[in-house]
């Protein structure tokens, strides 16, 4: 595993979704490589960033009653 | 048991497992639409379309993903009828409508000076410390550093800002991710595209993300608020786009 590679693939690192071989192979390079242990905390740290500070909102209150009545309201034939 | 019980025991067993995910689906309808009233629209028709197939939903599996598919067809067949467009499974075509909408918007907004468009992005907080900052400029990063009210105020706004403005090819797979928590595999199935083509387009809808972002945290402002370009250090590296993976590959687990 090269450096370039471990760019290629660092999402599915940081987002655990890598596959056992390649695992190995990428905590291999990271031991001896500190720029990409480096990467990966940067990436950690960022992606960590937009997933706690995205706005999230409630649905309105309305919505809700909206949909419940047009589900217990919905035609026979459905 | 009747009909009419056996109907109502569905509807109960529906309500109790879908209405939990009104906000979730209200959300990312939200940032599908860019319109409160069209996403409400859509959740509502997208709960009427589960009802509709709920008995073709197999136990055990991912009811969120399930639901989550509906909303994104529901979405692109609304739109192709309004366009009157052949049908497609994915987001080419409207993802043209929406950037000459976006581009209408943001050449709107840089029509005037520079400062507007950064008005547009800060809040009034924001703007009174910023109106503060030293004469001779600072990035945004030394101004939040001085000042900790207009840090917290002024990512948010670039964050929001940047996923606005991606394209929904790739703000999707962001969206679901990030904000929704979603697998690759769940992803995959809710966009009905193989896993490779989530995996580059999560990569580059990432890397454009911080990108944006990075322009507008790096905007440098005088006094009288006028911003200028400059080299980045601190909060964000240097995107090396040529390291996006191609679309074919997938490394990743092969189980769930």
């Amino acid at each position: 595993m090269d450096c370039k590679r471990v760019s290629q693939v660092i999402f599915l690192y940081v987002d655990n979704e890598m596959g056992e071989e390649l695992h190995v192979a990428f905590e291999e390079h990271m031991s001896d490589c500190p720029h990409c242990a480096q990467r990966i905390e940067y990436t950690q740290r960022w992606l960590t960033l937009v997933k706690s500070r995205c706005l999230r909102v409630r649905a309105p209150e309305s919505l809700r009653r909206r949909i419940l009545t047009s589900l217990r309201h919905r035609p026979l034939d459905m | 048991m009747s009909k009419s019980s056996v109907d109502q025991k569905k509807g109960w067993d529906f309500e109790a497992v879908a209405m939990p995910f009104v906000d979730s689906l209200y959300n990312t309808a939200y940032r599908m639409t860019r319109n409160a009233q069209d996403a409400e629209d859509l959740v509502q028709e997208t709960y009427l379309k589960a009802y509709r197939y709920y008995d073709k939903f197999q136990e055990g599996t991912n009811f969120k993903a399930w639901l989550f598919k509906i909303l994104k067809n529901t979405f692109i067949n609304n739109y192709r009828k309004r366009q009157q467009a052949p049908p497609q499974s994915d987001f080419a075509d409207i993802e043209d409508a929406f950037e000459n909408r976006m581009s209408e918007e943001l050449s709107a907004q840089v029509k005037g000076p520079e400062e507007e468009f950064f008005d547009s992005v800060l809040t009034k907080a924001a703007r009174q410390a910023i109106h503060g900052a030293e004469p001779d400029g600072e990035t945004l990063k030394e101004l939040a550093e001085r000042n900790e009210l207009l840090q917290d105020t002024v990512l948010d706004e670039s964050l929001k800002k940047a996923l606005d403005a991606l394209d929904l090819t790739y703000k999707l797979p962001v969206i679901l991710a990030d904000l929704e928590g979603f697998s690759y595999k769940e992803i995959a199935e809710i966009l009905e595209v193989p896993l490779g083509t989530v995996m580059s387009r999560l990569y580059r809808g990432r890397k454009n993300l911080e990108k944006r972002m990075k322009e507008l945290w790096e905007g440098r402002y005088r006094g009288e608020g006028q911003p200028r370009r400059f080299r980045s250090e601190g909060l964000f590296e240097e995107t090396d786009e040529s390291a996006a993976p191609p679309d074919q590959e997938y490394p990743g687990k092969t189980s769930s």
